[in-house]
């Protein structure tokens, strides 16, 4: 009964922080751990044995699946922290380095198909390429350059990526990219690829706006980058 | 009227006085209240991590009998932020006295 008691803790811990990352996790489990282990002291000065002590504090603690769902809303979890490392790697890459040298390609072939053709499609094609250039290489590269050492950072950089997302996808579909009738007769048409194109957009936007709500009231100073 | 309610300034008020850790933070409230306001650790720490995110305010590791502790402490946009919520506080409570008095 007392080891069942003692185990609780450990727990209440692994549920409450699960999928947040490890400086987060730390934090909140010593946090907890001292808040507890002053918890069963009090609880055994006010004449309490032992084994009631620990379920007293125990009780203290409330529901961790709760406290999980609320912590979920302030720190990054695991998949946040990687997706945000990974937009930052990107940033803080040279032009036409390895890792984003795609974006970069595309960057400059629009740039330059735009000054070397009239075609009207191929300007809107060469805008629209642009604007995802811009919003997820070149303005996280400038706001690396900027602020790579402060909250803006992190914050600049979200917002870019949430907002380019967004903007193409009412681009596309303000040039009615999607017909109602879609998936009625060809499951595999251009229509139906559009339809995955689109719900890619989508959860793209849903996963940087939900990271971006995180970072929107961060605070941290970060000293962790490399030099630019 | 748009009221904030919840544990938020009470953190606030009672970090006005000083750094304090949990749970002595949970405590005082505790006691200050005769026993009425009583928040489990779960609500507890997300408050205070949510307001340490908003820079309303900020920590600091301290060792206290052998263990290392966070100490919270308000700042100055903490402070401004609790001025704020109290006087939304004591318009909404005399309001509420107003309407909860008429014979």
């Amino acid at each position: 009964m007392q080891k069942q008691a003692e185990a609780y803790l450990p727990q209440w811990l692994e549920i409450a922080t699960a999928d947040l990352e490890e400086s987060a996790k730390n934090k909140i489990s010593l946090e907890i751990q001292n808040h507890y282990a002053d918890s069963v002291a009090a609880h055994t000065e006010r004449g309490l044995g032992s084994l009631y002590a620990l379920g007293a504090a125990r009780n203290d603690l409330g529901d961790p699946t709760q406290a999980a769902s609320r912590f979920k809303k302030i720190y990054l979890t695991t998949k946040d922290a990687h997706y945000l490392s990974k937009i930052e790697k990107q940033a803080a890459a040279s032009l036409f380095s390895a890792t984003p040298f795609i974006l970069d390609l595309i960057g400059t072939t629009a740039f330059l198909t735009f000054l070397c053709f009239k075609d009207l499609t191929l300007h809107l094609l060469c805008g629209l390429s642009f604007l995802i250039y811009a919003g997820l290489r070149l303005l996280p590269r400038l706001l690396f350059l900027k602020f790579r050492q402060t909250a803006a950072f992190r914050r600049g950089v979200g917002l870019g990526h949430n907002a380019t997302v967004l903007a193409v996808f009412a681009l596309l579909l303000d040039a009615n990219f999607i017909e109602p009738d879609v998936l009625r007769d060809h499951f595999f048409s251009r229509q139906a690829i559009c339809m995955a194109f689109y719900a890619v957009l989508i959860n793209g936007a849903a996963r940087h706006g939900k990271v971006w709500h995180k970072l929107k009231n961060s605070n941290y100073e970060r000293n962790d980058l490399s030099p630019a | 009227m748009k009221f904030k309610g919840g544990l938020a300034p009470l953190i606030l008020q009672n970090l006005r006085r000083g750094p304090n850790h949990g749970y002595r933070i949970a405590q005082e409230i505790k006691e200050k209240s005769k026993g009425v306001l009583d928040f489990k650790e779960g609500t507890l720490y997300p408050a205070l991590h949510g307001l340490e995110a908003k820079g309303l305010i900020s920590s600091s590791m301290q060792e206290e009998n052998g263990r290392p502790r966070c100490y919270y402490k308000l700042t100055e946009s903490g402070k401004k932020a609790l001025a704020k919520e109290k006087q939304e506080w004591l318009q909404f409570s005399s309001a509420i006295n107003l309407l909860m008095q008429e014979a």
